[in-house]
């Protein structure tokens, strides 16, 4: 109950709170509605799933964009794959098909190996590295000639 | 070969019987390329561990040689798609039970083409497969074979040592030598006894292990087989070995030098290498040094030409394509250069012009390859196609968005290629799912029964 107060007074801070329900179920800005049918439980699952979500879109927008595609990428990207991962755990809680919790459990391994590549990447790129030397060796392949594509 | 005994089939015959292959038939009919029946391209694809073979006269893919050992049991701990799950690519190598290939790398075909040898790079083996029948030798019947089971159960292949980069049979085509690149010799096979081993029965294939430079990437012999080239992706040198056969025809390799690259090879990572058919020289791509370079292929291997490929070129396969209207070595590049056909980022291939005087031998032009990280290439015996295979499968916004592609290109003019296709690869289609062909490495055309590049 604990971890559903927070979840409650995060949404209330965020705009995303349950003021707003309807009779008819639970529904949330930004979040498909709930029908109360569903119980308490999984309206607790659904309240936290668009609590990441809507963290999620924020996040992604917060850094703007630079005008440098491989920053701006990264900077994104971070909070698309965090987003994901918060929404792994949360079916690790809530869920109970054991292949959906393989997956969930290969989401959380792998991106959460990606964030942290991406977020030494990005440090190394808004720190002026030299692109085509990656860790002081040369790159194999996948460089482009140019600079991006053309106006 | 007989050239009256030849069943020529002309492209413009193939695509007048076929009718309804569209805008690459017109393109193909206009080539008048030199097709037989059997000619077949195969591509080896590393991420899926499969062997796409394409048949030139449609330019669509005939079959895929399935190397996974995925679905020879209906029970899920051996299937490729388990609960409605398939592994990604990277994963599947990893499901509980998985017996198959693991990095399917390089490919070369027998001097008469009846036969091809594809590496496993993690797996630490070597395959071979029968090119007439594009299936894999020493498969079995699958005991659990059934309507939702493969009829036939993997080879094992052959294990050779760690990370076996490319196979290159001898010229007589009793041998197959392997470059282990994660250790610092080849390994010498003996074919037949490949053959009858490949079954899962010992037949003493393994005939000997070569010491010769770190990290050897791959061999090639010259062209009457005498002597073996080994270039190396650890250190700056070559390796150079007389084949010194005995009478039966086994070879007793001595090595004659070994000869100091770093001028050209500053960093010192060569993967590919390959003799010019006419026997007079050896090209090298440099890969991280962004160079070609040429050695006269007897007597000192002096270097003749040290070739500039461009910033990040990164060089992978060379082939040599002469023909009435030119002679040139192309170089496929990995890198990925905007403005490429319809604005699409694509690779490009270096062409060179073999006709100038040693010492000025230089980069001519470019074309775009109509894929991502160019890799394998190699040509029809004809010399006028050439076809191209990709590594990255990566194309947003193309018609063949997510799919690997292979390219073919009608080289009648090696100085101008003309476009001819752009073939997407598809998918394995095994009894639980489709296993999408991903990261193509080696290429190679085969003519079964002619005595092709490695003869």
């Amino acid at each position: 109950m604990k971890r559903f107060a927070v979840i409650v007074s995060v949404l209330a801070a965020t705009g995303f709170g349950l003021a707003g329900c309807q009779h008819a179920g639970v529904h949330m800005h930004d979040g498909p509605t709930v029908p109360a049918q569903y119980g308490k439980t999984f309206e607790r699952y659904a309240a936290e799933m668009n609590v990441g979500m809507a963290k999620m879109m924020s996040d992604m927008h917060a850094p703007g964009y630079t005008g440098d595609a491989d920053i701006d990428f990264i900077a994104m990207m971070i909070p698309h794959h965090q987003g994901a991962v918060d929404m792994a755990r949360l079916v690790l809680q809530d869920g109970n098909d054991p292949v959906t919790r393989k997956l969930a459990e290969e989401i959380i391994a792998s991106q959460t190996v990606e964030i942290e590549g991406m977020t030494r990447r990005l440090a190394q790129l808004r720190g002026g590295v030299k692109r085509t030397v990656p860790e002081g060796y040369p790159a194999l392949g996948g460089t482009r000639g140019g600079k991006g594509r053309k106006d | 070969m007989n050239e009256q005994r030849r069943d020529f089939i002309k492209t413009t015959v193939a695509i007048a019987a076929s009718g309804s292959i569209g805008q690459i038939g017109q393109a193909l009919a206009a080539t008048g390329a030199s097709i037989e029946a059997g000619d077949r391209v195969f591509i080896t694809n590393e991420d899926s561990n499969t062997i796409v073979v394409i048949d030139p006269r449609t330019n669509t893919v005939e079959t895929t040689i399935n190397l996974t050992s995925f679905d020879e049991d209906p029970r899920p701990p051996f299937r490729f798609v388990t609960a409605g799950v398939a592994p990604t690519h990277a994963a599947m190598i990893h499901k509980p039970l998985y017996h198959g290939c693991i990095d399917a790398h390089g490919a070369v075909p027998s001097p008469d083409g009846k036969l091809l040898a594809t590496s496993g790079r993690g797996s630490s083996n070597i395959y071979l497969i029968d090119a007439v029948n594009k299936r894999v030798i020493g498969n079995v019947p699958n005991p659990a074979a059934g309507p939702t089971t493969n009829a036939e159960r993997l080879s094992s292949g052959i294990l050779i040592g760690r990370e076996p980069h490319e196979p290159t049979f001898t010229r007589n085509g009793r041998e197959l030598w392997v470059t282990l690149r994660g250790e610092d010799r080849i390994v010498i096979l003996d074919v037949e006894r490949a053959v009858r081993q490949m079954g899962g029965t010992d037949a003493g294939a393994v005939l000997r292990y070569v010491p010769t430079i770190n990290g050897p990437a791959q061999v090639w012999f010259n062209a009457n087989g005498t002597i073996a080239f080994v270039a190396s992706q650890k250190v700056a040198k070559v390796d150079v070995f007389r084949v010194n056969p005995d009478a039966a025809g086994n070879s007793r390799p001595e090595r004659i030098t070994t000869l100091d690259v770093s001028v050209q090879d500053k960093p010192a990572f060569t993967p590919f290498l390959k003799t010019s058919p006419d026997g007079n020289e050896v090209w090298f791509s440099h890969k991280l040094a962004d160079v070609l370079s040429c050695r006269a292929a007897s007597d000192s291997f002096e270097i003749q030409d040290t070739v500039p490929l461009g910033n990040l070129a990164r060089s992978n396969h060379v082939e040599f394509v002469e023909n009435a209207k030119g002679k040139v070595v192309y170089a496929s590049l990995a890198r990925v250069d905007d403005g490429g056909p319809g604005g699409v980022a694509s690779s490009q291939i270096a062409i060179i012009d073999r006709s100038a005087k040693p010492g000025s031998r230089r980069v001519v032009g470019n074309f775009f390859t109509h894929g991502r990280e160019s890799h394998g290439l190699w040509t029809n015996p004809a010399n006028d196609l050439l076809y191209v295979a990709h590594e990255q499968d990566e194309l947003p916004g193309t018609p063949n968005a997510g799919q690997t592609v292979c390219s073919a290109f009608d080289v009648s003019d090696p100085f101008n290629p003309k476009f001819i296709a752009q073939i997407p690869l598809g998918s394995l289609k095994l009894p639980s799912g489709e296993l999408r062909n991903k990261k193509s490495i080696n290429l190679v055309y085969v003519r079964p029964g002619y005595r092709g590049q490695t003869a």
